[in-house]
């Protein structure tokens, strides 16, 4: 009896002990670089903390090396530029990798559709089976489309000749992700929030 | 006996690793699930808990084995106090029989 009893307390206290260390934080944001060879992710933090109401707007930009074990890190991210997309404004936000800051750019509206959910065959290959690839930029005609999944909207603008340089991802929302760290810059764990369906099979 | 044991579970194992390797072949190789869990909001017990999970796997079962019994007995405590408290006595029992 006196065995089972401490057997007992010994289990019950040593969970307590063991996670008594002093545990990390977690960063969200989304990924406007991701090095592979490197092994280092940069993010534009997530100001709000609020999931439904994202603000991607705090400056600089954070890198982290991804974590040392493969089993800490799940999909890899998709980087993008592409900050904010301000349909009532008619308006796009992106980060300026030369200047390290956002820029604000107005856009002239060629076409817009709402509701369009991610399996919409507007922007889903049925055939396929996946995702259709966006942005669609038409350097001839000088539009650009791309597709909100959080916002449900495609949409296609036109912009002055100029933009038309920048690489094409400029135009794309990089994946979010979320990070557990202890140490500054250094990620243990790895989420690719945009690219993991916990209700999937 | 003991060699036809050890027979049938060799067979097994290696049935289940070349099954497995045949099925992962098939498919196109899929990302670990990995998931953190979102401790900007919390604070208190419940961040740690969660940072708890975040930190380690291992160290979050342990923990939640063993405080679902210590919440079920502390539970069940207050439970008998309260049936007391109102005159419900479980502790003993008075046969209506003769």
């Amino acid at each position: 009896m006196v065995k089972k009893l401490s057997l007992f307390t010994i289990l019950t206290v040593l969970p307590f002990v063991l996670a008594c260390g002093e545990l990390g934080k977690v960063d969200q944001g989304k990924v406007i670089e991701f090095d592979k060879e490197k092994g280092t992710v940069t993010i534009v933090r997530d100001k709000e903390s609020d999931p439904k109401n994202p603000d991607y707007s705090y400056l600089p930009p954070v890198t982290y090396e991804m974590p040392k074990d493969p089993a800490e890190i799940g999909a890899l991210p998709k980087a993008g530029k592409r900050m904010k997309l301000d349909t009532k404004k008619n308006q796009i936000v992106i980060f300026d990798t030369a200047t390290q800051n956002f820029k604000t750019i107005a856009y002239k509206l060629i076409e817009q559709r709402e509701n369009v959910g991610k399996e919409d065959p507007l922007v889903y290959d049925q055939a396929a089976d996946k995702p259709k690839n966006f942005p669609v930029i038409d350097r001839e005609k000088k539009t650009i489309t791309v597709y909100s999944k959080r916002q449900k909207i495609l949409t296609t603008f036109s912009l002055p000749d100029e933009y038309f340089a920048l690489p094409d991802n400029t135009w794309d929302a990089g994946d979010e992700v979320r990070i557990y760290y202890k140490e500054e810059g250094k990620a243990r764990r790895f989420m690719n929030v945009s690219k993991t369906d916990i209700f999937k099979k | 006996m003991c060699r036809l044991w050890t027979k049938l579970t060799g067979v097994m194992v290696v049935a289940m690793l070349v099954i497995s390797d045949v099925v992962l072949a098939a498919g196109e190789k899929a990302s670990p699930l990995v998931i953190v869990a979102d401790t900007r909001k919390l604070t208190g017990w419940e961040a740690w808990f969660a940072n708890l999970y975040n930190e380690s796997h291992v160290y979050f079962t342990l923990l939640t084995v063993v405080t679902i019994p210590i919440v079920g007995v502390i539970l069940g405590i207050l439970a008998d106090l309260v049936m007391n408290r109102i005159g419900i006595d479980l502790s003993s029992r008075e046969l209506a029989e003769h």
